[in-house]
């Protein structure tokens, strides 16, 4: 009963305030009017009455003031009132609000985006049914210690029919980019993954539409055609249109019916790639055309990731333990087993199963983006530092000019807590408000860095989209931010003294400048370290552009084609028409093919045999292309002896080969070449060396020099069923794009139903190759700068407070003799060290951050003095404009007035 | 001057509570009384009756109401509540207790 009176006592307080205040007035008034009427019948005039009426009341003002503090709502009320201040305080000095917001969004705006990074590619679990149990299977030996996840599909196949394992069960993926879908007239390339029968289930993820696979789907090798599209595809491709379902569309030329589309949001176990369809495993040797033995029945032919999901209460090592037996069974049953070498032996008996939780996925994704989001983490936190330090400069120089309003509240009474409090309401404006431009920050600079980081965005599954985590994320740093940078103002002010506050004297604030010049030092060393990784970056950028690659890469084009319907003898014939189809068409200069397509993490490692070398144990061997004729020329690679290919080379003539100088260096020594005879693993040494090449970039920009042999695509007879799917390179005379239509329909003119994968210039290939490098050395110049604008602003705000406060000394200065520049220096000398001791911070700092540094630099060490130096000079040029306004200032001061002013 | 600071706050706020005992009344009428039962020798200052009436307002003990009154004009006038008169059995208690052992001290020392 109580209770509920005083709750409804503080409610009528709090929001019928006018109300209540009219009351406690007429109250007042009543009073007075008595006390009035017994003076005057004690015989005083009506004048003396009210006079000495109000004598006797009191100070009117403070009695009410105590009946509202009885109120106990007061506390609601004045964050009220002070929020109401802020907001008018704020809106009255724009430029102060516009750069405090501005700091504070840029610094949380850019955690934020890096945050929903890190979240997605480090923190966020599979979207499936208990991610935690579920595990990679992975497998290492002398020869690849690094872990391997390809697996044969028997090896699978013995997985899940064995009992007894403590897993609930094993499920096998392989993904396969180079998939032509005709849905409608035009073949397109679609992202296909090849999945076991049980995938969907073992992952508990459910059906948008339709069904998923179940093992009924997999029993016949080749004759269930379905397909389950991903709900990201369905809906891109599609238009999420429902009567998708039982369509036939065609895959490589086999018609396929759709049976469903996966859940929302499921983009699969490699969380960085979202394929775009899936079929069957016993599907995937009538899909393509795997090289080597077959697919599906060869143990040898090892292509298939395994995940398992892991019994309950069961460790990886056990796991891993328990399913050796099956491994040393596989290496028994394994046909090639006969023709074991000693060194492959060897190797078969080092092979471990290994176990590893992967509740995130493959974690390829993390594996590729990690370092660089750490350093960029670490570039916005420092950033984000920086401008915490610029507001904490703001509001002081703030609180500093404020001093004379706070002198006044503190005479009329008010308490220190009460103006600290009234100070942090207005950090916590700041904050809400830096806070929610910040997160409009975050979705551009977002956008912005998922563009520069991912080369595939149709498949990339990294986004900016708002969740709750972000937004907790966002609005925690900003108030973190806000209050805790504004807390030292506050505590600073309400130290503030009352007379000189009032008097309009500043002698208490060369204390207050101290904690001022320590925050420059602060901001010295985070744009040092800044520049210095900018610079860094850059440099390593550079190193990479300036790589010869080996190759003539402007105007060049490379597409891929993938006829996997032609029987073998028919290839040679379908990439000949396509040549000649292709260099008839205008702005075309030359044009060739090659298995290898350029500076695209792709390399295919051959077996060599060289008569009179045996190749030491562990070593891979060199890497074959099979070319079409003037290979050479078209790319543009310098022969350094003998010949290329040409359209003489056919399947008729001698086999000839072309060897690379590493490849001649390593094989032959100092002998000539030309004219050796080489063959490919467990082939006869059937080719004659007729040239001999430059070495060149291959596989991807940073590798190191490959040995390489060509031989020509007509010559390869049968065997060329494992080389379908080859690269077109054209060398164009205008802008290589804009011949891409028309070498699209060149293809069409040969056969329609031929899908071009990857159409791109060599040079956005490279540019994808660098493209994490890009992204670092883009990011970090512009933190960079940020990072030395705020330091140069923060330099210039302090120096030229200092001059505003010192005018009256500096003036007595200049009055008794000083030199115009010796008043400068005055100014100067004060700061000067603050900045030599944040630039050794700075230095420091970059020096100990140089292993996580390192991994991300191409040529180029951490400590790399030439870029230390050069960031330590631009913040000394940037520090200088800071520093030359206000010494100027000071320089000018005129003394007479300086000292009139008091 | 009032002579405010000669009463301790637990003091008037019994004081007040006591007096609402028998009837309802507004603010001046409480000093008024409190001047006249104490032969004028308790002069209530306004500065410490308003925030007293307000803080046992804001406890429960009394609740207030505008009602015409003798002075000519409506006023606010307070009343005791359920709460408010075991309040005030509880305070009167311990004012016994309080005075008497002064007295005991005063008589015996």
């Amino acid at each position: 009963m109580r209770l509920v009176r005083v709750i409804r006592q503080r409610l009528r307080s709090l929001f019928r305030h006018s109300h209540v205040e009219n009351e406690l007035q007429r109250e007042f008034a009543l009073h007075l009017e008595q006390l009035t009427i017994e003076y005057r019948s004690s015989g005083m005039s009506e004048r003396d009455a009210i006079d000495a009426a109000r004598r006797a009341f009191g100070a009117v003002a403070i009695t009410a003031e105590q009946c509202r503090d009885s109120r106990r709502v007061r506390f609601l009320e004045d964050i009220g009132k002070d929020l109401a201040y802020a907001s008018r305080l704020l809106a009255k000095s724009p430029g102060f609000t516009a750069t405090a917001v501005l700091s504070l969004a840029l610094g949380v705006g850019a955690n934020t985006a890096i945050f929903a990074l890190v979240k997605q590619v480090i923190l966020d679990l599979l979207p499936i049914r208990d991610p935690n149990r579920i595990v990679a299977i992975t497998r290492t030996s002398i020869q690849l210690p690094e872990p391997v996840a390809s697996f044969s599909n028997p090896f699978l196949r013995d997985l899940q029919s064995s009992a007894n394992l403590p897993f609930d069960g094993f499920l096998g993926f392989d993904r396969w980019d180079q998939i032509a879908m005709l849905a409608e007239s035009v073949a397109e390339p679609v992202s296909t993954e090849f999945v076991t029968g049980n995938y969907f289930e073992l992952l508990g993820v459910h059906a948008t539409l339709g069904r998923q696979f179940t093992t009924t789907d997999e029993q016949t090798a080749g004759a269930q055609p379905v397909v389950v599209l991903s709900h990201n595809f369905w809906q891109r491709r599609f238009g999420a249109d429902p009567s998708v379902l039982n369509r036939t569309i065609h895959l490589n030329n086999h018609p396929f019916t759709v049976i469903g589309v996966s859940a929302r949001g499921f983009d699969g176990l490699d969380p960085g790639h979202s394929p775009d369809l899936r079929v069957t495993i016993s599907m995937a040797p009538t899909l393509v055309q795997f090289p080597g033995p077959a697919a599906l029945s060869n143990r040898g032919s090892r292509w298939i990731r395994i995940f398992g999901r892991l019994k309950p209460g069961v460790s990886a090592n056990q796991a891993a333990q328990s399913l050796m037996p099956l491994l040393l069974q596989d290496h028994d049953l394994d046909p090639g087993r006969a023709r074991r070498t000693e060194y492959r032996a060897k190797v078969l008996a080092s092979e471990r199963l290994h176990v590893t939780t992967a509740a995130q996925g493959t974690g390829e994704q993390r594996h590729t983006y990690e370092t660089a989001i750490w350093a960029l983490g670490l570039m916005v936190a420092a950033v984000l530092l920086l401008a915490c330090v610029n507001i904490a400069h703001l509001l002081l120089a703030r609180a500093s000019a404020r001093a004379h309003e706070f002198g006044i509240r503190l005479a009329i009474g008010a308490s220190r807590f009460r103006l600290v409090r009234q100070l942090l309401t207005e950090s916590l404006l700041l904050g809400v408000v830096g806070g929610s431009v910040g997160l409009l920050v975050a979705f551009g600079l977002g956008r912005i860095l998922i563009s520069l980081v991912v080369s595939d965005r149709g498949h990339s599954t990294l986004t900016v989209a708002p969740d709750t985590a972000m937004l907790a994320f966002n609005f925690a740093v900003a108030l973190a931010a806000s209050i805790g940078f504004g807390l030292a103002p506050a505590l600073q002010s309400s130290r503030s003294e009352l007379a000189p506050g009032l008097k309009g004297a500043h002698s208490s604030h060369v204390r207050r400048l101290m904690g001022r010049k320590i925050m420059i030092s602060v901001q010295v060393a985070i744009s040092l370290v800044l520049l210095a990784g900018a610079g860094l970056f850059i440099r390593s950028l550079n190193n990479l552009r300036g790589i010869d690659v080996g190759f003539r890469t402007d105007m060049l084009l490379q597409v891929t084609l993938s006829p996997t319907n032609y029987a073998p003898e028919r290839l040679p014939d379908f990439y000949n028409q396509v040549v000649q189809q292709v260099r008839s068409l205008p702005g075309v200069q030359a044009v060739t093919f090659g298995r290898q397509r350029l500076i695209s993490n792709a390399a295919w490692k051959s077996g060599i045999v060289v008569p009179g070398f045996t190749p030491p144990d562990g070593d891979n061997g060199p890497s074959r292309d099979v070319i079409g004729s003037n290979y050479f020329s078209a790319l543009g690679i310098p022969l350094i002896a003998g010949r290329e290919f040409t359209d003489a080379d056919t399947a008729s003539a001698p086999k000839v080969a072309i060897v690379n100088q590493a490849f001649a260096q390593f094989y032959f020594g100092n002998q000539n070449p030309l004219g050796m005879r080489i063959g490919p693993g467990g082939g006869n040494a059937e080719y004659t060396v007729v040239g001999v090449t430059k070495n060149a970039k291959y596989r991807e920009m940073r590798e190191a020099t490959t040995r390489f042999w060509y031989v020509p695509f007509a010559q390869l007879g049968g065997d060329s069923s494992s080389f379908r799917a080859l690269t077109l390179f054209v060398r164009t005379s205008s802008e290589p794009i804009s011949v891409a239509n028309s070498i699209r329909a060149a293809v069409g003119r040969v056969d329609k139903t031929i899908a071009l994968f990857n159409i791109k210039t060599v040079e956005a290939q490279i540019g994808d190759n660098v493209r994490l490098e890009r992204a670092l050395a883009t990011l970090s110049i512009f933190f960079g700068m940020v990072a030395a604008l705020l330091a140069g602003a923060g330099l210039f705000g302090v120096l030229s407070y200092s001059v505003a406060q010192r005018k009256r000394e500096i003036g007595i200065r200049i009055a008794v003799g000083a030199r115009p520049a010796q008043a400068a220096w005055t100014i100067v000398r004060d700061v000067a060290l603050f900045v030599f001791v944040g630039a050794a911070g700075g230095i420091a700092v970059t020096l100990s951050l140089s292993s996580l540094i390192r991994r991300l630099l191409f040529g180029i060490q951490p400590n790399d003095p030439l870029t230390l130096m050069g960031a330590v000079l631009a913040i000394g040029a940037i520090g200088m404009l800071g520093v030359l306004i206000p010494a100027f200032q000071a320089a000018k001061v005129e003394p007479a007035s300086a000292l009139r002013n008091d | 001057m009032a002579k405010s600071s000669d009463l301790i706050q637990g003091t008037l706020d019994l004081l007040v509570l006591k007096t609402l005992a028998r009837e309802s009344m507004h603010g001046w009428g409480i000093a008024k009384r409190i001047q006249q039962l104490s032969d004028d020798v308790l002069s209530v200052g306004q500065g410490s009756l308003y925030p007293a009436l307000y803080r046992l307002e804001q406890q429960g003990w009394i609740s207030a109401e505008w009602r015409d009154s003798d002075l000519g004009r409506s006023a606010k006038f307070y009343s005791l509540t359920r709460e408010g008169k075991k309040q005030l059995a509880i305070e009167l208690n311990s004012w016994t207790r309080l005075s008497s052992a002064v007295a005991l001290v005063i008589q015996r020392a």
